[in-house]
């Protein structure tokens, strides 16, 4: 069975979620580029001006990251337009044209409300509201008011009239705008009326403030029935011509009704007031408003006298919209609606001037999918001729409008990549390749062999030392014991005779509650020992220190890092290049190496905790307990558990010392000891030689820090720069 | 009985008379004590007790203490039940501080002639100062070293067959379970090894037969910990439970042994040596004793901790 029309918009819609997806990782991959490129742009600046080299100097000039950097910027800006538009729940058409053309009318018959919420008529001052329209079948008509906040007025309102009128600097706050009136329109613009009506506009807004700037303060839209509309996006009322001023206050009025016509689905309408009028200045607003808010464009045209010929307004107007909408197909996102009207409306039969501009439409340079011939007044014209042919449309072509847009998006992402991606090619080599390795390695290798040779006799050393300790008690390991034993007596959770009793009468049975007791003491003690973890990770932390001293006194490898123990060996391990296995995995293993209160000593205590479990505890009470009875029970158990976990403990006292000793002999095996390991130390040295031996390698005049800092911002933007991080819309459908 | 101040001598010859009756049963066999030892072991044995009437217990008797002089030998007659004794046992009870190194040479030799003396030795060892703290106060308390040394000058030349029961008292702790007792075992060995290395030494290894027969000589008391007040060792013990009595375990072996060991003696045909002769001669008397004596060391354990280091020919079933 066929779909209805309600389900085929939901079919796009769906296909959009999925494309939004997509689009967010594009972004995401377009802001990894940008940072990565910005970073480059830094280190491109701090190597210029430390590098002694003109040569190399002259070459890192040639390379120009700032237009890149504009260029990577711009597509940002699209992209985060992409998802919004591509997240949206509804399909909108955005109704443009010249005040008094039908724009309002055509809405009115669209939404089925009328004057009270959508103001039009000739005559009707142009306000500039923006107003949506959604179709939300079976609520009543209701309206939405969204004002602008205190910043946003001024920046979106008030800001944009002071730049076309080059009035200066726009006020910063609204007791600043209310208390100076802005300085007299310049000379050059005063002779035309467009500019003198704007500059009265800026200062009605100036002096009405008093009557609308509670509204700019109150943080909640306002919920309006439908005929109260009106009174928040007119100037005045229709009938009474009683003055409103809220309207300047608001930024955009979202109106909810039901749509009279059948099986519409999640359509929104977008009035675009003033989009090519003069008079306004925030034209700017609109353009953002079309570009990401808009699918179809419905152009409304009036044939009248004496404009009865395409013109000069109908093309800038057409102009303006479709560049707003730069990334889409433009000729099938819009139609032009002309409107006819009959002998019983004011305007009379236009009909002759609606066939004249139909014929010579081709010759109008207004490319369009559709003109429609249909009077906007008339519901039933409006339906059939209108709506019917627009949503048939949409339905037709959105999804590969949708998809021609996001690839428009892609292919220039593409360009973008081979741009970046040649320009890199070419400031890699900037550097040179370095200068000839026979005139530094001997001196490497002097230097190289003294170096193993001190790290050797410093690490040996201290394995010596750990050796001959291993059977040594661990001061700090035992100093956490202490404590631990003496806060198991001190703090013992053993309950008064007296609480006893009362918890005897709470529980029902002695036999109840000394199963609790002995429950809520063990763990009580338990917790106790948890502190012990503290001291075994300080003693090995203190063996790490000692191997990381060694490390950087002996081995020179404190440049390399700032960091100290585990952290430091983990920062060498990163740096260590990959294909040195054993002396990376020397580094990692020292690194991670820990000493844990659950790994060594929780199992060992737990078997005496079973003293203080009911099932497990060989101390039962008697056929006739007493609160004494148990007190004693408790303090027996209690005491036991204390001596038997003290014994075990002390049985580990030499533990740290040896696992000190396993471990750093375990890291100096792969370090010093394992078959080829003094090369892996070679090639890994010669790498950083520069950082290790900074004042011998440095006056050889090599540079070899900037140029490694260099290649590794360049790396990174390769990286970002990844082709096949731009694949992901292009697989789509 | 031979051990060290302290470690539960009397109590353990209080315990095994007193259970003597109970563990027996049927067999027509009666130990009957003489009127001194009968009042002495009477009065320990309301000790013992009433050690069972608090929760917390030092875990022993008042050690003995005195000269020489004082040291009690305890006789008891053995034989059937209603009838005269056929055959007197005498229990030399000696205080255990005349093992210390201060002690004049005059006592140490007194122990030596003892040994000789004596067909048997029952040396008593204190188990939570064998077991715990990795065996931290076994030397100060057990005083392995000096009666091994006892042992070396006692035994030289040694012309008749001795028994040695090795008997841990105070050992509730340690006899929990198989692995327990495997435990404790194994700590006798290593911390006796040089006594025990002495009796399966050439000279001795015929002669001496060496058992090891644990006692729970309270039964209702368990080792519970030590605690270190200013460096010195307070063992601590409690009831097994708050309302246990009085049930000690196992008093019954050693003496079971020892019969064992007699009635083996008796059956052995070495007439060269005089004192099997006399026993021979005291037991040819009576079938019927001899009989009743066989009947009781059936009764000797031989698993878990109960374990004939050496000489099974002495003590082989």
């Amino acid at each position: 069975m066929e779909m209805s029309r309600r389900e085929q918009i939901d079919v796009i819609l769906d296909k959009r979620g999925s494309l939004a997806q997509k689009s967010e990782k594009l972004l995401q991959n377009t802001q990894n580029l940008n940072s990565a490129l910005q970073n480059l742009f830094v280190c491109h600046k701090s190597v210029i001006s430390q590098i002694r080299d003109d040569q190399v100097v002259d070459k890192l000039r040639e390379f120009d990251l700032g237009q890149i950097l504009e260029e990577v910027e711009n597509e940002l800006a699209i992209l985060s337009k992409l998802i919004p538009r591509f997240s949206r729940q509804t399909l909108n058409i955005g109704v443009v044209g010249h005040a008094g053309h039908g724009k309002s009318t055509l809405l009115q018959s669209l939404s089925g409300l009328k004057d009270d919420a959508i103001p039009s008529g000739s005559g009707a001052h142009v306000t500039g509201t923006l107003c949506t329209i959604h179709n939300t079948p079976g609520s009543e008509p209701r309206g939405k008011i969204l004002y602008h906040t205190e910043d946003s007025f001024l920046l979106e309102v008030i800001a944009p009239y002071y730049k076309k009128l080059e009035l200066g600097k726009v006020p910063e706050s609204l007791e600043e705008f209310e208390d100076n009136p802005p300085p007299p329109l310049p000379n050059r613009f005063a002779n035309f009326s467009e500019f003198k009506a704007m500059y009265g506009h800026l200062e009605e807004y100036r002096t009405q403030l008093y009557n609308y700037r509670d509204k700019l303060i109150q943080s909640n839209p306002d919920e309006v029935v439908k005929n109260k509309i009106r009174e928040y996006v007119a100037q005045r009322d229709a009938d009474t011509k009683q003055s409103y001023y809220l309207y300047r206050a608001v930024k955009r009025a979202e109106i909810y009704c039901e749509f009279p016509y059948p099986d519409i689905g999640k359509i929104t309408l977008i009035d675009t007031p003033g989009l090519g009028d003069t008079g306004l200045a925030n034209t700017e607003q609109l353009i953002n408003l079309l570009s990401q808010d808009v699918d179809i464009v419905l152009f409304v045209r009036l044939p009248k006298l004496p404009r009865y010929a395409w013109d000069s307004e109908d093309v800038k107007l057409y102009d303006q919209a479709k560049s707003a909408m730069m990334d889409l197909p433009f000729n099938l996102c819009s139609f032009m609606i002309l409107n006819r009207t009959t002998t019983d409306s004011q305007l009379n039969d236009n009909w002759t001037a609606c066939e004249e501009l139909k014929d010579t439409f081709h010759t109008s340079h207004i490319d369009v999918a559709r003109l429609i011939l249909a009077s906007c007044a008339d519901h039933e014209q409006v339906g059939k001729l209108i709506l019917d042919d627009v949503l048939k449309h949409m339905i037709k072509h959105m999804p590969s409008i949708d998809l021609h847009y996001s690839r428009n998006i892609q292919s220039r992402l593409v360009r973008l990549n081979e741009r970046v991606s040649a320009e890199l090619d070419k400031i890699t080599t900037a550097f040179g390749t370095g200068i000839s390795k026979e005139s530094w390695y001997p001196l490497f290798v002097r230097l190289f062999n003294k170096l193993w040779m001190d790290l050797n006799v410093g690490l040996e050393g201290l394995l010596r030392e750990l050796r001959s300790q291993r059977k040594v008690e661990d001061d700090s390991f035992k100093e956490e014991q202490v404590k631990a034993v003496q806060a198991c007596k001190s703090q013992t959770g053993i309950p008064t005779i007296n609480e006893i009793e009362i918890r005897r009468d709470s529980e029902g049975s002695f036999e109840i509650a000394y199963n609790k007791y002995l429950h809520e003491i063990r763990s009580c003690l338990s917790g106790h020992f948890l502190g012990l973890d503290f001291g075994l990770k300080k003693s090995l932390e203190i063996i790490k220190a000692r191997v990381v001293t060694i490390l950087k006194e002996k081995g020179n490898l404190g440049t390399l890092a700032e960091a100290n123990g585990s952290d430091f060996l983990l920062r060498i391990a990163e740096i260590i290049p990959d294909e040195l296995k054993n002396l990376k995995l020397g580094f990692q293993i020292l690194a991670d190496f820990e000493l844990s209160y659950r790994g060594l000593i929780q199992h060992r205590i737990r078997k005496h905790l079973d003293r203080l479990t009911p099932d497990e505890t060989t101390l039962k009470l008697s056929k006739s307990p007493s609160a004494d009875e148990i007190d004693k029970c408790l303090r027996a158990l209690h005491s036991e558990v204390i001596y038997e976990c003290e014994n075990a403990l002390s049985d580990l006292r030499c533990e740290p010392s040896e696992a000190a000793y396993a471990i750093v002999e375990e890291f100096i095996d792969r370090i010093l000891r394992a078959k080829g390991v003094k090369d892996d130390w070679q090639v890994f040295l010669e790498k950083v030689r520069a950082d290790i031996w900074t004042q011998e390698f440095d006056q050889s005049g090599e540079n070899l820090k900037l140029r490694t800092e260099w290649l590794t911002a360049v790396k990174h933007a390769r990286i970002a720069n990844d082709p096949k991080l731009i694949d992901s819309i292009i697989d789509a459908d | 009985m031979l051990g060290s101040t302290g470690v539960g001598k009397t109590s353990l010859l209080a315990a095994m008379y007193e259970q003597f009756s109970s563990t027996v049963g049927k067999i027509d066999l009666q130990l009957t004590p003489d009127m001194e030892s009968s009042a002495i072991l009477q009065e320990r044995l309301e000790e013992l007790q009433s050690l069972s009437d608090e929760f917390e217990a030092r875990g022993g008797v008042q050690a003995t203490e005195g000269e020489p002089s004082d040291l009690r030998t305890f006789i008891f007659g053995l034989g059937r039940k209603g009838q005269q004794p056929s055959l007197q046992l005498n229990f030399c009870d000696y205080p255990g501080g005349y093992h210390l190194s201060k002690s004049a040479p005059e006592r140490k030799q007194h122990i030596r002639d003892l040994l000789e003396e004596c067909v048997a030795a029952i040396v008593v060892i204190d188990s939570p100062a064998l077991m715990e703290k990795n065996g931290k106060y076994h030397h100060q308390i057990n005083k392995p070293q000096q009666i091994t040394d006892a042992f070396k000058t006692a035994y030289q030349d040694l012309q008749t067959p001795k028994l040695v029961i090795l008997a841990p008292v105070r050992c509730e702790k340690y006899m929990q379970s198989e692995k327990d007792a495997t435990h404790l075992i194994s700590k006798i060995k290593s911390e006796y090894q040089s006594l025990l290395c002495l009796f399966s030494s050439n000279a001795l290894l015929s002669k001496v037969a060496t058992v090891v027969t644990p006692v729970q000589t309270l039964g209702s008391v368990i080792f519970s910990r030590v605690e270190e007040i200013d460096e010195i060792p307070h063992f601590r013990f409690r009831k097994t439970s708050y309302d246990a009595r009085y049930n000690p375990q196992d008093s019954d072996q050693p003496l079971r042994y020892l019969l064992r060991f007699l009635l083996k003696l008796h059956i052995s045909d070495n007439r060269k040596l005089k004192i099997l002769n006399f026993i021979r001669d005291l037991f040819g008397m009576d079938q019927h004793l001899i009989r009743a004596l066989r009947e009781v060391s059936m009764g000797c354990k031989t698993t878990g901790a109960f374990i004939i280091l050496q000489g099974n020919s002495w003590l082989g079933s």
